[in-house]
Protein backbone atom coordinates (compact mmCIF):
# COMPACT_ATOMS: atom_id res chain seq x y z
CA UNK A 1 0.00 0.00 0.00
CA UNK A 2 1.50 3.43 -1.23
CA UNK A 3 0.82 7.04 0.53
CA UNK A 4 -2.14 7.62 -1.11
CA UNK A 5 -3.93 4.95 -1.13
CA UNK A 6 -3.07 4.52 2.88
CA UNK A 7 -4.20 8.26 3.33
CA UNK A 8 -7.76 7.76 0.88
CA UNK A 9 -8.32 4.45 3.25
CA UNK A 10 -7.62 6.43 6.91
CA UNK A 11 -9.76 9.08 5.64
CA UNK A 12 -12.13 6.74 5.06
CA UNK A 13 -12.55 5.31 8.31
CA UNK A 14 -12.13 8.70 9.96
CA UNK A 15 -15.97 9.88 7.84
CA UNK A 16 -17.33 10.12 11.19
CA UNK A 17 -15.18 12.68 12.81
CA UNK A 18 -15.38 16.24 11.61
CA UNK A 19 -13.73 17.63 8.60
CA UNK A 20 -11.03 19.68 10.27
CA UNK A 21 -10.07 17.23 13.01
CA UNK A 22 -10.25 14.44 10.06
CA UNK A 23 -7.60 16.68 8.28
CA UNK A 24 -5.06 17.31 10.97
CA UNK A 25 -4.98 13.45 10.96
CA UNK A 26 -4.42 13.17 7.96
CA UNK A 27 -1.86 15.75 7.53
CA UNK A 28 0.25 14.27 10.53
CA UNK A 29 0.45 10.97 9.20
CA UNK A 30 1.30 11.91 5.48
CA UNK A 31 3.99 14.52 7.55
CA UNK A 32 5.37 11.23 9.30
CA UNK A 33 5.48 8.84 5.31
CA UNK A 34 6.97 12.07 4.33
CA UNK A 35 9.64 12.06 6.83
CA UNK A 36 10.20 8.13 6.94
CA UNK A 37 10.86 8.45 3.31
CA UNK A 38 13.29 11.25 3.52
CA UNK A 39 15.32 9.17 6.14
CA UNK A 40 15.98 6.38 3.28
CA UNK A 41 12.38 4.43 3.63
CA UNK A 42 9.89 3.17 0.69
CA UNK A 43 7.01 4.45 0.60
CA UNK A 44 5.54 0.82 1.73
CA UNK A 45 7.74 0.28 4.10
CA UNK A 46 6.46 3.96 5.40
CA UNK A 47 2.98 2.59 5.33
CA UNK A 48 3.81 -1.00 7.21
CA UNK A 49 6.00 0.40 9.87
CA UNK A 50 3.03 3.16 11.03
CA UNK A 51 -0.28 -0.13 10.65
CA UNK A 52 -3.24 -0.31 9.30
CA UNK A 53 -5.25 2.85 8.57
CA UNK A 54 -7.94 0.80 10.03
CA UNK A 55 -6.66 0.06 13.16
CA UNK A 56 -5.41 3.68 13.11
CA UNK A 57 -8.77 4.92 12.97
CA UNK A 58 -10.42 2.93 15.42
CA UNK A 59 -8.07 4.07 17.67
CA UNK A 60 -8.40 7.62 16.94
CA UNK A 61 -11.73 7.44 17.01
CA UNK A 62 -11.83 5.96 20.47
CA UNK A 63 -10.12 8.80 21.70
CA UNK A 64 -11.86 11.34 19.65
CA UNK A 65 -15.63 10.07 20.59
CA UNK A 66 -14.44 10.40 24.57
CA UNK A 67 -14.51 13.14 26.55
CA UNK A 68 -12.63 13.74 29.91
CA UNK A 69 -15.05 14.74 32.66
CA UNK A 70 -14.06 16.19 36.29
CA UNK A 71 -16.41 14.42 39.04
CA UNK A 72 -16.42 16.42 42.54
CA UNK A 73 -15.59 14.04 45.02
CA UNK A 74 -15.88 13.99 49.20
CA UNK A 75 -12.54 11.65 49.27
CA UNK A 76 -14.66 9.06 51.30
CA UNK A 77 -16.28 6.19 48.71
CA UNK A 78 -19.11 5.38 51.34
CA UNK A 79 -19.88 9.28 51.77
CA UNK A 80 -19.78 9.82 47.89
CA UNK A 81 -22.25 6.37 47.43
CA UNK A 82 -24.62 8.06 50.40
CA UNK A 83 -24.95 11.36 48.68
CA UNK A 84 -25.60 9.56 45.49
CA UNK A 85 -28.70 7.90 46.84
CA UNK A 86 -29.59 10.79 48.81
CA UNK A 87 -29.87 13.07 45.57
CA UNK A 88 -31.38 10.34 43.81
CA UNK A 89 -34.66 12.02 43.98
CA UNK A 90 -32.93 14.97 41.93
CA UNK A 91 -30.73 12.92 39.33
CA UNK A 92 -33.05 9.96 39.26
CA UNK A 93 -36.08 12.20 37.32
CA UNK A 94 -33.54 14.18 35.09
CA UNK A 95 -32.63 10.53 33.84
CA UNK A 96 -36.20 9.08 33.76
CA UNK A 97 -37.62 12.57 31.85
CA UNK A 98 -34.32 11.81 29.39
CA UNK A 99 -35.30 8.47 29.33
CA UNK A 100 -38.97 8.61 28.70
CA UNK A 101 -38.19 11.99 26.17
CA UNK A 102 -35.69 9.13 24.04
CA UNK A 103 -38.96 6.69 24.17
CA UNK A 104 -41.39 9.38 23.02
CA UNK A 105 -38.84 10.43 20.02
CA UNK A 106 -38.66 6.70 19.06
CA UNK A 107 -42.46 5.95 19.85
CA UNK A 108 -43.00 9.13 17.26
CA UNK A 109 -40.86 8.07 14.82
CA UNK A 110 -41.93 4.49 14.56
CA UNK A 111 -46.07 5.93 14.41
CA UNK A 112 -45.39 6.02 10.57
CA UNK A 113 -44.49 2.98 9.59
CA UNK A 114 -46.79 1.55 12.34
CA UNK A 115 -49.74 3.45 10.53
CA UNK A 116 -49.11 2.25 6.96
CA UNK A 117 -48.46 -1.76 7.55
CA UNK A 118 -51.97 -1.70 9.63
CA UNK A 119 -53.09 0.16 6.51
CA UNK A 120 -51.96 -1.90 4.74
CA UNK A 121 -53.04 -5.46 6.55
CA UNK A 122 -56.35 -3.58 7.32
CA UNK A 123 -56.76 -3.16 3.73
CA UNK A 124 -55.71 -6.61 2.49
CA UNK A 125 -58.25 -8.77 4.95
CA UNK A 126 -61.23 -6.37 4.04
CA UNK A 127 -60.04 -7.07 0.48
CA UNK A 128 -60.25 -10.93 0.71
CA UNK A 129 -63.18 -11.27 2.44
CA UNK A 130 -64.75 -8.26 0.37
CA UNK A 131 -63.78 -10.50 -2.78
CA UNK A 132 -64.80 -13.72 -1.64
CA UNK A 133 -68.39 -12.42 0.03
CA UNK A 134 -69.20 -10.17 -3.14
CA UNK A 135 -71.31 -13.25 -4.60
CA UNK A 136 -73.24 -14.08 -1.52
CA UNK A 137 -73.76 -10.02 -1.32
CA UNK A 138 -75.16 -10.14 -5.33
CA UNK A 139 -77.49 -12.69 -4.24
CA UNK A 140 -79.32 -10.05 -2.47
CA UNK A 141 -78.22 -6.71 -3.82
CA UNK A 142 -76.79 -6.86 -7.03
CA UNK A 143 -75.17 -3.42 -7.29
CA UNK A 144 -73.75 -3.72 -3.44
CA UNK A 145 -72.33 -6.91 -4.63
CA UNK A 146 -70.37 -5.89 -7.82
CA UNK A 147 -69.54 -2.37 -5.73
CA UNK A 148 -67.78 -4.73 -2.97
CA UNK A 149 -65.54 -6.59 -5.82
CA UNK A 150 -64.61 -3.63 -7.32
CA UNK A 151 -63.64 -2.13 -3.85
CA UNK A 152 -62.45 -5.54 -2.78
CA UNK A 153 -60.00 -5.63 -6.16
CA UNK A 154 -59.37 -1.82 -5.14
CA UNK A 155 -58.45 -2.49 -1.78
CA UNK A 156 -55.92 -5.47 -3.02
CA UNK A 157 -53.75 -2.58 -5.03
CA UNK A 158 -53.99 0.43 -1.88
CA UNK A 159 -52.95 -2.90 0.24
CA UNK A 160 -49.58 -3.56 -1.67
CA UNK A 161 -49.05 -0.12 -1.98
CA UNK A 162 -49.12 0.36 1.43
CA UNK A 163 -46.95 -2.35 1.93
CA UNK A 164 -44.26 -1.27 -0.08
CA UNK A 165 -44.12 2.40 1.58
CA UNK A 166 -44.20 0.28 5.19
CA UNK A 167 -40.94 -1.44 3.66
CA UNK A 168 -39.09 1.70 2.24
CA UNK A 169 -40.01 4.15 5.32
CA UNK A 170 -38.84 1.10 7.64
CA UNK A 171 -35.58 0.78 6.07
CA UNK A 172 -35.19 4.58 6.37
CA UNK A 173 -36.13 4.39 9.87
CA UNK A 174 -33.83 1.64 11.00
CA UNK A 175 -31.20 3.95 9.75
CA UNK A 176 -32.53 6.71 11.44
CA UNK A 177 -32.76 4.76 14.62
CA UNK A 178 -29.24 3.04 14.03
CA UNK A 179 -27.61 7.16 14.05
CA UNK A 180 -29.53 7.85 16.82
CA UNK A 181 -28.35 4.75 19.36
CA UNK A 182 -24.97 5.67 18.53
CA UNK A 183 -25.36 9.08 19.36
CA UNK A 184 -27.33 8.32 22.64
CA UNK A 185 -24.66 5.57 23.38
CA UNK A 186 -21.68 8.29 22.70
CA UNK A 187 -23.46 11.13 25.23
CA UNK A 188 -22.58 8.45 27.80
CA UNK A 189 -19.02 7.01 26.43
CA UNK A 190 -17.32 9.66 28.27
CA UNK A 191 -13.91 9.18 30.57
CA UNK A 192 -14.75 9.96 33.67
CA UNK A 193 -11.92 11.68 36.22
CA UNK A 194 -12.66 12.29 40.06
CA UNK A 195 -10.80 14.44 41.64
CA UNK B 1 -36.00 -16.98 -10.57
CA UNK B 2 -35.01 -12.91 -9.96
CA UNK B 3 -37.90 -10.52 -11.63
CA UNK B 4 -36.19 -7.23 -13.02
CA UNK B 5 -37.92 -3.87 -11.52
CA UNK B 6 -40.28 -5.92 -9.03
CA UNK B 7 -40.78 -3.17 -6.81
CA UNK B 8 -41.45 -1.05 -10.40
CA UNK B 9 -43.89 -3.46 -11.70
CA UNK B 10 -45.48 -3.81 -8.30
CA UNK B 11 -46.35 -0.21 -8.24
CA UNK B 12 -47.92 -0.27 -11.48
CA UNK B 13 -49.97 -3.51 -10.74
CA UNK B 14 -51.43 -1.76 -7.66
CA UNK B 15 -52.52 0.99 -9.72
CA UNK B 16 -54.28 -0.91 -12.58
CA UNK B 17 -56.12 -2.91 -9.39
CA UNK B 18 -56.77 0.37 -7.51
CA UNK B 19 -58.35 1.49 -11.08
CA UNK B 20 -60.12 -1.39 -12.38
CA UNK B 21 -61.62 -1.81 -9.04
CA UNK B 22 -62.27 2.11 -9.11
CA UNK B 23 -63.95 1.37 -12.42
CA UNK B 24 -66.11 -2.25 -11.41
CA UNK B 25 -67.54 0.13 -8.77
CA UNK B 26 -68.60 2.78 -10.57
CA UNK B 27 -70.45 -0.20 -12.81
CA UNK B 28 -71.90 -1.38 -9.78
CA UNK B 29 -73.51 2.00 -9.01
CA UNK B 30 -74.40 2.43 -12.71
CA UNK B 31 -76.35 -1.22 -12.43
CA UNK B 32 -78.75 0.83 -9.71
CA UNK B 33 -79.14 3.80 -12.13
CA UNK B 34 -76.67 5.66 -10.63
CA UNK B 35 -79.11 6.56 -8.23
CA UNK B 36 -78.65 5.95 -4.41
CA UNK B 37 -81.88 5.21 -3.34
CA UNK B 38 -82.08 1.31 -5.46
CA UNK B 39 -78.84 1.27 -4.10
CA UNK B 40 -80.19 1.55 -0.26
CA UNK B 41 -83.35 -1.06 -1.40
CA UNK B 42 -82.78 -4.57 -0.23
CA UNK B 43 -79.42 -3.65 1.55
CA UNK B 44 -78.25 -5.62 4.47
CA UNK B 45 -75.61 -4.43 6.86
CA UNK B 46 -75.34 -7.66 9.06
CA UNK B 47 -73.72 -10.39 7.31
CA UNK B 48 -69.94 -10.53 8.30
CA UNK B 49 -68.59 -10.82 4.56
CA UNK B 50 -70.41 -7.49 3.08
CA UNK B 51 -68.08 -4.90 3.36
CA UNK B 52 -70.16 -2.34 1.87
CA UNK B 53 -72.58 -1.35 3.99
CA UNK B 54 -75.76 1.03 3.75
CA UNK B 55 -77.34 2.71 6.76
CA UNK B 56 -80.20 5.07 6.44
CA UNK B 57 -78.17 7.87 4.97
CA UNK B 58 -74.50 6.78 5.48
CA UNK B 59 -72.71 4.25 2.93
CA UNK B 60 -69.37 3.09 4.61
CA UNK B 61 -66.35 0.97 3.78
CA UNK B 62 -65.70 -2.01 6.12
CA UNK B 63 -65.87 -5.36 8.25
CA UNK B 64 -68.24 -5.58 10.82
CA UNK B 65 -66.97 -7.86 13.24
CA UNK B 66 -69.86 -7.12 16.07
CA UNK B 67 -71.26 -4.62 17.80
CA UNK B 68 -69.05 -1.34 16.93
CA UNK B 69 -66.40 -3.68 16.36
CA UNK B 70 -64.81 -3.24 13.12
CA UNK B 71 -62.00 -4.30 10.71
CA UNK B 72 -61.76 -1.53 8.45
CA UNK B 73 -63.83 1.89 8.84
CA UNK B 74 -64.39 4.58 6.08
CA UNK B 75 -67.02 6.09 6.65
CA UNK B 76 -69.58 6.23 9.24
CA UNK B 77 -70.61 3.05 10.87
CA UNK B 78 -73.00 4.73 12.96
Amino acid sequence: MNKAEFLNELSFYLQNMNDSEKNKFIIYYDEMISDYVENGMSEEGAVNKIGSPKKIAEELLDDYGSVKLNFPSTGSRWLNIILTVIGFPLWGSVLLAFLLMVLSVYLIIWCVPFATGAGCVGFFTTSIIGIVGSPFVMIKNVPIGIMQLGTGIASIGISLLLGFATIDLSKKIIIITKNLNIKLVGLFKKKVVIR
Amino acid sequence: MKIKNFKRKCIILSLILILTGALISIAGFGVAGFNYNNVKENATTDAWYQTIHVNNDNLWYGVKLGDNIHLMNIGNPD
